[in-house]
């Protein structure tokens, strides 16, 4: 009866007395048919080599990867299981790459994130290392935005943490892909209103939600308006 | 013969079956009694209104013409209600009118309903 008590009490608490040390870009195993950011993660260092490139064009191609594990991303894999016999293939046991994502693959992916990301996103070990106060977490995160409003055609800054080299910038209204960041800290990109021209006159200023997502993740959201 | 253990087990089956699917009957009655109207579908495209904010068609399954008023509607992650071609899920109020602006302010727009939630899919 004891022992339950105990267990049901240990079971409730060890979430929140594990402390984890480092972090971990892919904390799952990844297979055909998973999708995530982290996918998305895994194609862009499968395209940082033209042996290990998930699609010479369309989805899953350099710039264009995919938050989908589909059959290119798999053979891709195995391909880069290839190029690491002695860490993945002999302790597998495998003689060739079979593109699934195990312990032994993601490991030699963690150390493949670096060759993708700017050096200032790379973490140092401690998830608050680089996080300014009230960011707990790894994740991309957009502090301010300037201006605050402006028409369509105005360049927008965006000042945050953890932006990477690309980045994908969601509005209200669409998308602005592959916007990169040199370091990690600013993102600039022009407002682009969607409101027909012929219409603006009539129409009052739009407020929209900006938020970016990248191999970090999803941003939250920073508000802006489009005057005419 | 029924033992009487499985007999009272029967009846506590039945029993949830009517209290669960009684208590679904009575909040959707309730729903609709207070006028709300829930909407799911890809959004087809955009008017944008001379009072502000926008009328967004929703096409199938649940489609419908719904009016979103800035500062009224609220609206949820991924915040894409601009966006043709997104998913949107979310409930409205009957009524609601946008003077377009295609039109210079001169027609209006009449809505099923005036969005009250509205969260939207990330593409």
């Amino acid at each position: 009866m004891r022992l339950t008590i105990f267990l049901f009490f240990f079971l409730l608490t060890f979430p929140f007395l594990s402390v984890r040390a480092e972090v971990s870009f892919f904390w799952r195993n990844l297979s055909l048919g998973v999708s995530g950011d982290d996918v998305l993660l895994l194609q862009k260092i499968l395209n940082a080599r033209a042996e290990t490139r998930v699609s010479s064009f369309g989805v899953g191609s350099p710039g264009n990867e995919s938050l989908f594990f589909g059959l290119k991303t798999k053979n891709a894999v195995a391909r880069l299981q290839a190029l690491y016999p002695k860490e993945i293939l002999l302790p597998a046991g495998l003689s060739s790459g079979n593109g699934f994502v195990g312990s032994l693959t993601r490991a030699v992916l963690e150390d493949l994130v670096a060759s993708i990301v700017p050096s200032s996103d790379t973490p140092s070990g401690n998830i608050s290392s680089n996080a300014p106060t009230n960011s707990p977490s790894l994740s991309s995160s957009i502090y301010n935005i300037s201006p605050l409003s402006g028409p369509d055609g105005t360049i927008v800054t965006l000042s945050g943490d953890h932006f990477a080299l690309t980045n994908n910038i969601y509005t209200s209204y669409g998308i602005h892909h592959d916007i990169s960041s040199s370091d990690g800290k600013t993102l600039r990109f022009t407002i682009t209103s969607p409101v027909p021209e012929a219409e603006r006159k009539y129409v009052p200023p739009l407020a929209i939600k900006v938020y970016i997502v990248n191999v970090y993740g999803k941003s939250g959201p920073i508000d802006f308006i489009i005057t005419n | 013969m029924i033992k009487k253990e499985q007999l009272k087990i029967f009846l506590a089956i039945i029993s949830s079956i009517f209290l669960i699917g009684g208590s679904l009957l009575w909040t959707q009655n309730n729903t609709r009694a207070a006028g709300i109207i829930n909407f799911g579908g890809r959004i087809l495209f955009v008017n944008y209104c001379c009072n502000g904010g926008a009328m967004v068609h929703v096409g199938p399954p649940n489609p419908g013409t719904f009016y979103f008023q800035a500062g009224v509607s609220k609206l949820f992650d991924a915040y894409q209600i601009y966006s043709p071609g997104v998913w949107v899920l979310g409930n409205a109020t009957y009524g609601g009118v946008c003077q377009s602006a295609e039109s210079g302010c001169s027609a209006t727009l009449p809505a099923q309903g005036t969005i009250m939630n509205v969260g939207t899919s990330l593409r």
